[in-house]
């Protein structure tokens, strides 16, 4: 039996092209992604597969990404995993509730799918030495 | 929120323009949305196909991305007309054509347009009527009317629920009722329904696509007819918005889409 070793990245978004577009970029950096369409599936999905990393889209149904984020730092087993926010709003004031609720990065819609994975990448690598420092 | 004014106009003039500015704020910030998500996936899909040098992508993939494209650039362009359309009535400079015009066709043709929609929510369309009316109309405007009032009430329908169009002919108008069968909307809201960019507590929960523009464009169209609208909801029955449109001269003959599909 083979252990899969790739990272998990969670993606959360209610737009399903956008979720497509995340989701098949992620794949194609070999990352396993588990998607959802709303808040509620994204907090049950952290909670049962416990991902490396989230990827939120702020306006989703349901539960949106700040209160996702905030569910996910009160959750023991992902509380430290990277949050990136995704949001079509360029209002400082929802950036900032954005990093309030616990995000580490915010990205603008649209975006470079490339840049977001370099994003991912980067945040993965950050908190893997974080994490190699502190055991 | 507004602090209550305490004393004088000023202090409530003050208040409701800052009631105003949040508004406004409110709106710029729906569009700004509305406009962002579809170029999402516009300009993410397109550097993925231009990124593909290697032409690691499948021919069924590239299809695929293309119809999203597709997709997602006439969600942008029916946002725009319909921006354009509002300033366009708003301005006064909004003018209809006029001819016979055969409702079961036409209302036929939107459901057609309909369904693939209906079918990914799980929602079901039917038309039904009785008699073919006919009424003095513009082609283009009564197609985008019964367009608005199908789309919106898929829109704002939940799995499983029916969205019916029912055409009848009462001697001087023609009757289109639309109906979805859970949303129910508050007495509250049903009041501003048709106020522009005005959208149902319901809908912005749901984060339901939209500006808030359809039901706008919906009663002007209703109006340049010499039409009336009115809006039912309960929570046993659910919506329904019931449409009536003057029926033209009934001796006309040149009736376009009777010839065309009837008997």
């Amino acid at each position: 039996m083979t252990v899969d070793k790739r990272h998990v990245v969670l993606v959360a978004d209610d737009d399903e092209d956008i979720l497509a577009l995340v989701g098949f970029r992620l794949e194609r950096e070999s990352y396993k992604v588990l998607a959802a369409p709303d808040g509620e599936a994204a907090v049950r999905l952290a909670r049962e597969h416990q991902p490396d990393l989230a990827i939120l889209d702020v306006r989703m149904p349901k539960l949106d990404g700040y209160e996702v984020t905030k569910l996910i730092r009160r959750s023991e087993a992902v509380r430290d995993i990277p949050v990136i926010l995704l949001s079509a709003s360029v209002e400082d004031m929802h950036i900032q509730r954005g990093y309030d609720a616990g995000a580490n990065h915010y990205m603008h819609k649209p975006f470079s799918p490339r840049d977001l994975v370099e994003h991912v990448a980067a945040a993965l690598q950050e908190d893997s030495s974080a994490s190699r420092t502190t055991e | 929120m507004i602090p209550r004014p305490r004393s004088g106009d000023e202090k409530l003039l003050a208040a409701v323009g800052r009631d105003t500015d949040r508004l406004k704020e409110e709106f710029f910030e729906l569009v700004s949305h509305e406009l962002r998500t579809p170029l999402t996936s516009i300009i993410g899909y397109l550097e993925l196909m231009l990124a593909d040098d290697g032409h690691a992508l499948e021919a069924k993939e590239r299809q695929r991305f293309l119809h999203v494209m597709k997709r997602n650039s006439e969600r942008l362009l029916a946002l725009v007309s319909d921006l354009l359309f509002v300033s366009k009535v708003n301005a006064e400079r909004f003018t209809i054509n006029s001819e016979p015009l055969e409702l079961a066709t036409m209302a036929g043709a939107t459901v057609d347009a309909a369904a693939p929609l209906a079918a990914d929510h799980s929602i079901g369309l039917f038309l039904a009527f009785n008699s073919r009316p006919v009424i003095q109309g513009d082609p283009a405007r009564i197609a985008q009317l019964l367009d608005k009032l199908v789309s919106n009430a898929i829109k704002h329908s939940d799995e499983g629920e029916r969205v019916t169009v029912d055409l009848s002919d009462e001697r001087t108008h023609a009757v289109v009722v639309v109906t979805n069968s859970g949303s129910h909307i508050e007495q509250q809201d049903i009041e501003r329904l048709f106020d522009r960019f005005f959208r149902a507590e319901r809908a912005d929960r749901q984060m339901v696509p939209g500006i808030g523009l359809g039901l706008t464009i919906v009663k002007a169209i209703v109006d340049a007819h010499g039409g009336q609208i009115e809006v039912a909801s309960d929570l046993a029955s659910g919506t329904s918005f019931r449409v009536e449109l003057p029926v033209g001269d009934t001796d006309e003959v040149q009736v376009r889409s009777l010839r065309e599909g009837t008997t």
